[in-house]
């Protein structure tokens, strides 16, 4: 029940249009299998430094700055629940979409913004807070490897966001339809996955006994 | 996937189409007509030119890469010679290794796979015809960064010389402070996005867009094998991003993760590397693989011998490969456990590959074979890569790899099993396939006798380098002193580098001459199918029409287009249903619908070695390279796949995706939309 | 459409959006077990103990938003296989690689090659038994 009919003249399809058509061979569309083999790839990718942090973690050298010392648990448990929650208000939007509520749509994916800048930047406050109790970037390997794994992290929550607020201005100018329920459930997708990646760093990262 | 056609323009409005309008597109398009101006080629999005552009920039940059073979050879044919100053020496060994594995093995095999995957599926394009331009562009922009670093800051000051593997932390900025190792770095980033987003795109394709009735289990050997390629593509990538990212951060920003001394692991690169370096050799040499799996059927008038197992043999090294990695680091203080086992799983591995072969000798066997060009070329993979395959199995067992590594002896194996396996696999295939990709044939005695030379000239350059490394000798050394025993094996191994710069060399007079020769008239025109050949690339016009077939093909079995050809009798014999040019289609429908080219991928990609020179000198052009980047991206997205202003098409609205035809279904309110 | 067929359509989706919000309740729980494990028995019980409840829990979450939210519990096969396969490709391998670095120095080699193998063979069980292939998959 998932796809719109489409006329015989509908040549102005695009290739996505195309390709959602039964006539793709496995019967799914193009753009929605590009975007979860990609995710495939991304999972080896954080495996990397999740594995470096792994392996880093305890190299503190001369200082005392370590994970034990630095982390403050129940700050960063607020703000995993806020991008788990972020997680929900997107799905709620690839819904209200699929039933032409535009509206209730663009608010939801607003909400998901939104959440996942008050995650991004519950990141850069707890970033500061440990800068200003001396753990900068090369302080130690811990810091170095802690603030690469979460930065990348960061960077991907925020390369989200900016697809989110694209089709947040698109859906004010009007453009955004129920036709464009695909590509809001391709970036559905992604800030999915890279919440996924928040639920195994938040684990192992934080939450593991040091 | 489905032949759309173009439907003919209409003056009125069926139920459920849009109101159309005119509307600017974003930017100037052109229509693709068959051209072949510079504008063309440099807003194509078509896989057949973004194919050959990937095999001509392959083949430069092998060239390339050769001329510092040469000087590596031309510095080490006589002991305590001059020509090349050790940190010269360091930075030519360094970009040779770079450049053949990166900038011309990886393309070359880009290249078939571009131009041949689609049409051996029986599809008129990629999945993503913009992203493939896009990773054409950013190979390279990628490529010309990395080469670059040879006159940047003056002649051989700033290229990098840590060895293709690059190993930290002598890579580090202690040890290597020229900002050689950040071309590295930056540079092999940038075609790693460019290589990344095609597997991505091939994947897709694959598994997305074959021709109706063409099951996975019917595809050549070769889609197979590109299949896999791009697969092991997509996780490798990754690993080694994340290897170059940690180091890039240790050169730029004083990130200490290769710093032992602030108590870094001297292992983490060694690993990150490998993981994705083992992989790696996989992805450069399956592709030949797969080309000599469509050549010696061909030319042995036999079907391939053991299909399954081809698959199956190609999908096990492909799964094996990522278990093999540590064997690159047997004397590097692992520990006896890791290095056993290791040891083992790198002896498992031989065995899908003596599959392949094994399989390849029993396609010969019986078969009426042709000894053309194609034919020679892969027949000699076979025999130099078995040779390869056996020094191979002897650095597998960890204790003889103890005193083999880092000697010559290695040197000559992964020559034998890279350029034997790989080079001359592809040297096959550009003879098989170029009558088909640019419509008229190489001279075959020119070919012939380039093959022996090469053949030749390989075996006297790589051979005694076997000796060399059972006598002693290291490798990456810029020079060794008298009275070693080297010298002899040295002069001759120098010499048969030359005999391979000529090979080289007259493969190119073979291109101009045997193309003036055809415009001359003198050659004929080789037609759909030269050599009764039998996959669909063959099952269309050569040179492949722009919309590559006429129409969607059924397919019903494996080699569809050789049995559509050929039949059995009564009798059981084998005997001629059609000739080849009554089956093939002959490009006349030139009603089929395209995908319209676009400039987007080149701005983007372009954006991409300007961060990277901002990385290595000025912050700000970082900034420049960002936007190049961002607003490329933005203008793709919301450009139309389809030129709005074509005749004969519909129109989208502002030029934009998103004001799709919608049907009587949907009860959207756009206002632009006039339902009747 | 009829005005049954179209309430009918909208009840489904309310449906589905209440499964939406179910999972996200599990979530938010699981993570407030987390946390509170994290608090309670950070002093009291062995290490295993505790890296085994949070994996386990980690392990569901990651299922949960992977299955309901990603829907690949209702999608073709195929998008599971390609995110199985970049998951069973990544555990084993970045595994591998601490254990060459010499961690988990103390836990009995059998316990190791179960940890090592087990995530693969489950995911890989998941995949063979629970999701029918889409139409198409064939091989």
């Amino acid at each position: 029940m998932r796809r719109w009919p489409l006329t015989e003249t509908s040549v102005t399809e695009s290739h996505q249009e195309h390709a959602e058509h039964p006539e793709t061979t496995l019967g799914v569309s193009n753009d929605k299998l590009g975007m979860w083999v990609f995710l495939g790839s991304d999972c080896l990718l954080f495996g990397g430094l999740i594995s470096t942090y792994m392996l880093y973690k305890d190299r503190i050298g001369p200082t005392d700055l370590g994970a034990e010392e630095m982390f403050d648990i129940p700050f960063t448990s607020v703000s995993s629940f806020v991008l788990l929650m972020s997680s929900l208000t997107i799905v709620l939007a690839i819904t209200a979409l699929r039933r032409n509520d535009i509206r209730r749509s663009r608010i939801w994916i607003l909400s998901t913004a939104i959440l996942g800048a008050i995650f991004v930047g519950g990141q850069v406050y707890e970033f500061t807070v440990f800068y200003r109790e001396g753990l900068g970037y090369t302080t130690n390997l811990f810091g170095t490897s802690f603030f690469t794994l979460t930065g990348f992290h960061g960077v991907h929550v925020t390369v989200g966001i900016i697809f989110l607020m694209s089709m947040y201005i698109q859906s004010m100018r009007g453009k955004l339809t129920s036709a464009q329920e695909e590509r809001l459930e391709i970036i559905g997708l992604y800030w999915h996955f890279v919440d996924v990646v928040w639920i195994v760093i938040f684990t192992i990262v934080y939450l593991f006994p040091q | 996937m489905a032949i759309v056609e173009k439907e003919e323009a209409s003056g009125e409005l069926e139920i459920g189409e849009a109101v159309t309008s005119e509307e600017k597109p974003l930017g100037a398009f052109t229509r693709p007509r068959g051209g072949n101006g510079w504008k063309d080629w440099l807003f194509t999005v078509d896989h057949k030119k973004i194919g050959i552009m990937y095999g001509a920039a392959g083949l430069l940059f092998f060239v390339i890469g050769g001329i510092y073979a040469l000087f590596v050879r031309l510095q080490l044919a006589r002991p305590a010679n001059t020509i090349l100053s050790a940190e010269t020496y360091n930075q030519v060994f360094t970009m040779h290794g770079v450049v053949m594995i990166f900038l011309a093995a990886i393309p070359l095999a880009a290249a078939f796979a571009n131009y041949l995957l689609p049409l051996q599926i029986g599809a008129r394009d990629v999945a993503f015809p913009r992203l493939n331009a896009f990773s054409f562009w950013a190979f390279l922009g990628g490529g010309l960064f990395l080469l670059s670093s040879m006159f940047i800051g003056g002649w051989w000051e700033n290229a990098p010389d840590g060895g293709w593997f690059a190993y930290a932390p002598n890579t580090g900025v202690i040890f290597s402070p020229s900002k050689g190792l950040d071309f590295f770095a930056i540079g092999l980033q940038i075609t790693g996005i460019a290589s990344l987003v095609g597997a991505i795109n091939l994947i897709v394709t694959v598994l997305n867009m074959r021709s109706p009735g063409m099951t996975l289990m019917k595809m050549p050997v070769l889609s197979w094998m590109l299949f896999i390629v791009q697969l092991l593509l997509l996780f490798a990538m990754p690993v080694i991003s994340v290897a170059l990212f940690l180091l890039t951060f240790d050169r730029l920003f004083d990130a200490n993760f290769y710093n032992v001394a602030e108590g870094a692991d001297p292992l983490l690169w060694q690993h990150l590397f490998w993981i994705f370096g083992h992989p790696e050799v996989y992805i450069l040499v399956l592709p030949s693989f797969g080309v000599i799996s469509e050549i010696i059927p061909t030319f042995s008038r036999k079907p391939i011998f053991g299909y399954p197992f081809m698959v199956f043999s190609g999908i096990t090294i492909g799964f094996l490969g990522w278990g093999v990695w540590a064997h690159h680091m047997f004397t590097s203080g692992i520990g006896p456990v890791a290095v056993a086992a290791f040891s083992v799983s790198t002896m498992f591995i031989a065995v899908p590959t003596g599959v392949k072969i094994l399989n390849w000798l029993a396609t010969m066997w019986g078969g009426r074979i042709r000894f053309s060009t194609p034919m020679l070329y892969a027949t000699a993979v076979i025999a130099m890569f078995t040779i390869g395959g056996l020094s191979g199995v002897t650095h597998a067992l960890a204790a003889a790899d103890t005193q083999q590594t880092d000697t010559y002896y290695i040197v000559a194996h992964f020559h034998y099993v890279i350029f034997g396996g790989i080079i001359l696999g592809f040297f096959g295939g550009f003879h098989f396939w170029w009558p088909k990709m640019f419509g008229y044939f190489l001279s075959e005695k020119q070919g012939k006798l380039g093959f022996w030379v090469m053949v030749l000239g390989f075996n006297i350059t790589f051979g005694p380098q076997h000796i060399l490394g059972l006598q002693g000798m290291s490798r990456r050394i810029q020079t060794y002193s008298q009275g070693q025993g080297f010298d002899l094996w040295n002069l001759v191994s120098t010499i048969g580098s030359f005999l391979i710069a000529l090979a080289t060399l007259m493969f190119v007079i073979n291109i101009l001459t045997s193309w003036r020769a055809f415009k001359a008239g003198k050659t004929p025109a080789p037609g759909p199918d030269p050599w009764d050949a039998r996959s669909l690339e063959w099952m269309t016009a050569s040179p492949v029409p722009e919309h590559n077939f006429d129409e969607v093909i059924q397919v019903e079995r494996q080699d569809e287009f050789w049995h559509r050809k050929w039949g059995k009798n009564e009798k059981g014999e084998v005997v001629r249903r059609a000739t080849a040019e009554e089956v093939a289609h002959d490009g006349s429908n030139t009603n089929v619908h395209l995908p319209a080219p676009s400039y987007w991928p080149l701005i983007a990609a372009s954006g991409l070695p300007i961060i990277g020179y901002g990385l290595v000198y000025s912050l700000w052009l970082c900034i420049v390279g960002g936007l190049l980047i961002l607003g490329g991206l933005y203008g793709w997205v919301f450009e139309p796949v389809d030129d709005p202003n074509a005749e004969g098409d519909h129109h989208d609205h502002d030029g934009d995706k998103t004001n799709l035809t919608l049907d009587e279904g949907s009860d959207a309110t756009n206002e632009e939309v006039a339902i009747d | 459409m009829t005005a049954t067929e179209e309430t009918q359509i909208e009840e489904s989706w309310v449906k589905q959006d209440w499964v939406y919000i179910k999972t996200a309740i599990i979530l938010g729980a699981f993570t407030a077990i987390e946390v509170f494990t994290y608090f309670e028995s950070v002093h009291n019980a062995p290490d295993w103990l505790m890296v085994l409840t949070l994996s386990f829990l980690m392990v569901i979450k990651f299922f949960l938003v992977a299955a309901v939210f990603m829907h690949l519990r209702d999608d073709n096969a195929i998008f599971t296989k390609m995110m199985v396969m970049g998951l069973c490709l990544a555990w084993p391998v970045y595994f591998v690689m601490a254990f060459a670095f010499g961690f988990l120095p103390n836990w009995n080699v059998i316990v190791k090659v179960i940890f090592l193998l087990a995530p693969p063979a489950i995911i890989g069980f998941w995949l063979g038994f629970s999701f029918k292939g889409g139409e198409g998959s064939h091989h």
